[in-house]
């Protein structure tokens, strides 16, 4: 999933792949601007098939809390779709 | 910056946002791709940031290089007061959220009548103050109207008055066809249904739209510059097994075929029988390349009780079992226009892989794994989107099917003046006419062969040469005894000094190699010696497509004078002009 995460960021930040990691923050990346984030969270939810809340599209503002919000995301998308079953 | 894999454009999902702005940078790190330029400028009051992507992909993918610039949010009318003469966008985006535009919008009572001149304020201020192209939108109607299942007598619901101004926006596009394009909206939800609105990220961004949205209006926008630069294809190359009906005919006969309305699969074949018919209407050129008995062929379009295409529509054929490149060459000099204005459609995969490689400039269609996206598919891609349509597009396929006769004509001569005299051609050159503007714009868009300068120019600025009396415009008409081929000419000559520069001459492929051009020439030198001017200048400027004129001038008696990359000139002494 990182890695999926990693090339949606390189497509859309217009940054090397190999160079996101934990310490890939908003502040130290020029084009990780208000667009750069809203691009983000929108190919995030058609790469993932999630829909991010407008909370959390605001917090996205380095790499780990991305990682941890399509986690928490995709976590929550399963159980409910396991207690619906 | 991240190096882009190489990706093929054909095989990309352009409603997929990361995939669309992996593909415009992996364009963009190129620096300049395409000689064409688009330029578009998008004028808005909401965020539509990223609809700038999906309109420079679709320029790429159209082989423009976009020139693409976003206004601020909710300035209109500040932009297009403050548009210089000389920087004028190709096509300016007007996109509006009516809720924006209207904050009364959404009130109980609301009423569109006061939106509506608002509106027609902002687009005639557009229309008096930009030349541009301009493309406006239709507005959506609430998802849940308060109302609900009620239509109150007096047609207050906010749906009925979203579309009551849309029927007033269509209705103004309509009447004012030499500058207004429309981009519907209404239709990209109906597409998109609710994967077209994105009501968190107005609320939160002023941003209502999600990706699918913007690829559809880009698509638009990207048609519409295809037509504005003459790329609009002019050509339909069809295959017939299994793509105009379904079952091999040469195996399985006349009555084995499918092509009946009533049944699957041959609806769908019918249905796309009928698209053709559509897009014959509207002046496109229709080809078979096929691989079967040409009776075979004939019989079921002259004999299938549901065959909707008949013989007499079509512009060439060949069936055959040669190589379908080499037909496709062949039809495209017949028919004398450039590969890249046919589209080829072919069910076999193999067919369409070779043409891919072979041919890469030929756009090509293979018939969907999924049949019933067929009927559809030419008119999805805006393939044949032209500005307004002119009776010439509609009788071109009259045309086109005259010529065939005429060169069957000319087998039967050994010598080409005996031939050429037959044809008895006849040329009706006058001064521009107001009701020949429109084509006379066109043919300057479409033109790309024979055009000395390749000038683009719109029906606005046509239309401002009827008022200057030191531009002088002619129009060429030609018919001979198989047919009328209508406006296919024009000449436009600037007086500057003691010269008259011939700005434009360009005539349609159409009539070429009929010994026209030197006539038309000359006849218009002949009317422009009335300015009295002791020379006429005369100019090639070179481009991939019009290598065929490079020493017309030359023919014509003119003198070299001056020779750049960019540019010939040539000079005849008014004097000899006036002579021959």
């Amino acid at each position: 999933m990182e890695e999926r995460i990693k090339r949606i960021m390189s497509a859309v930040l217009r940054i090397d792949d190999d160079a996101i990691g934990p310490d890939t923050r908003a502040e130290n990346t020029a084009s990780w601007d208000s667009l750069g984030q809203m691009n983000l969270a929108v190919a995030l939810e058609q790469e993932f098939d999630i829909e991010i809340p407008v909370d959390d599209i605001m917090a996205l503002k380095s790499y780990s809390v991305v990682v941890a919000c399509v986690q928490r995301l995709l976590g929550y998308a399963n159980s409910f779709h396991m207690r619906s079953v | 910056m991240t190096t882009v894999p190489a990706f093929d454009l054909n095989n990309l999902d352009t409603s997929k946002l990361s995939d669309v702005l992996e593909a415009v940078a992996h364009f963009e790190a190129q620096g300049t791709t395409f000689d064409q330029e688009l330029a578009v400028s998008i004028l808005r009051n909401y965020s539509c940031e990223s609809a700038a992507s999906f309109v420079k992909l679709h320029c790429y993918a159209s082989g423009l290089q976009p020139a693409i610039s976003l206004g601020a949010y909710d300035t209109m009318h500040q932009e297009l007061l403050a548009y210089q003469p000389t920087a004028m966008p190709d096509l300016i985006v007007l996109t509006l959220m009516l809720q924006t535009f209207d904050p009364g919008y959404g009130m109980p009572g609301w009423r569109c009548d006061e939106t509506q001149v608002r509106l027609q304020n902002l687009y005639e201020i557009a229309e008096s103050h930009t030349t541009s192209l301009l493309a406006v939108n239709t507005f959506l109607p609430p998802l849940y109207p308060a109302t609900g299942t009620r239509l109150p007598p007096d047609g207050a619901d906010a749906t009925s008055q979203v579309l009551a101004l849309n029927q007033w926006i269509r209705q103004y596009v309509r009447e004012h066809p030499a500058r207004f394009v429309l981009l519907d909206w209404e239709r990209y939800a109906r597409i998109l249904g609710a994967a077209a609105l994105d009501q968190r990220s107005w609320y939160a961004f002023k941003m209502p739209f999600r990706p699918g949205f913007f690829n559809l209006m880009g698509a638009d926008i990207a048609a519409i510059g295809r037509a504005l630069k003459g790329k609009a294809k002019k050509c339909l190359v069809l295959d017939c097994d299994n793509t105009l009906w379904e079952g091999v005919v040469g195996e399985e006969g006349l009555h084995g075929i499918k092509l009946d309305p009533y049944e699957y699969p041959g609806v769908v074949y019918y249905q796309f029988q009928r698209t053709i018919l559509h897009l014959i209407e509207q002046g496109v050129m229709v080809a078979l390349c096929s691989k079967n008995n040409p009776e075979d062929v004939w019989e079921v379009f002259s004999s299938h009780p549901h065959c909707l295409l008949k013989r007499e529509l079509l512009v060439g054929w060949r069936l055959n079992w040669q190589d379908k490149t080499t037909n496709l060459r062949e039809l495209a000099e017949e028919l004398n226009i450039g590969l890249e204005h046919m589209i080829f459609v072919d069910d076999n995969p193999v067919e369409c892989a070779g043409m891919r490689q072979m041919l890469p400039s030929v756009t090509v269609v293979q018939v969907p794994a999924h049949l019933h996206r067929l009927p559809d598919l030419l008119f999805a891609q805006g393939w044949f989107t032209t500005l307004a349509i002119s009776e010439e597009d509609r009788q071109r396929t009259a045309y086109y099917h005259a010529e065939t006769q005429r060169q069957s004509a000319q087998a039967a001569f050994i010598n080409r003046d005996e031939f050429l005299a037959s044809l008895e051609i006849a040329l009706d050159i006058r001064p521009l006419a107001t009701a020949d503007v429109a084509r006379v714009a066109q043919l300057t868009q479409r033109t790309n062969q024979f055009n000395l300068t390749t000038r683009r120019y719109s029906e606005e600025e046509v239309h401002a040469f009827l008022d200057r009396n030191d531009i002088a415009v002619f129009t060429l008409r030609v018919a001979d005894r198989f047919g009328d081929y209508g406006l296919t000419g024009t000449l436009i000559a600037r007086r500057e000094g003691d010269g008259s520069v011939i700005d434009s001459l360009l005539l349609s492929c159409r009539i070429l190699g009929r010994e026209i051009e030197g006539r038309f020439v000359n006849t218009c030198l002949q009317q422009l010696t009335a300015w009295d001017v002791s020379f006429f200048y005369a100019d090639y400027l070179p481009t991939a497509k019009n290598a065929q004129v490079r020493t017309f001038w030359e023919t014509q008696g003119f003198r070299k004078i001056e020779e750049t990359p960019e540019r010939i000139r040539y000079q005849l002494p008014a004097a000899d002009a006036a002579g021959r």
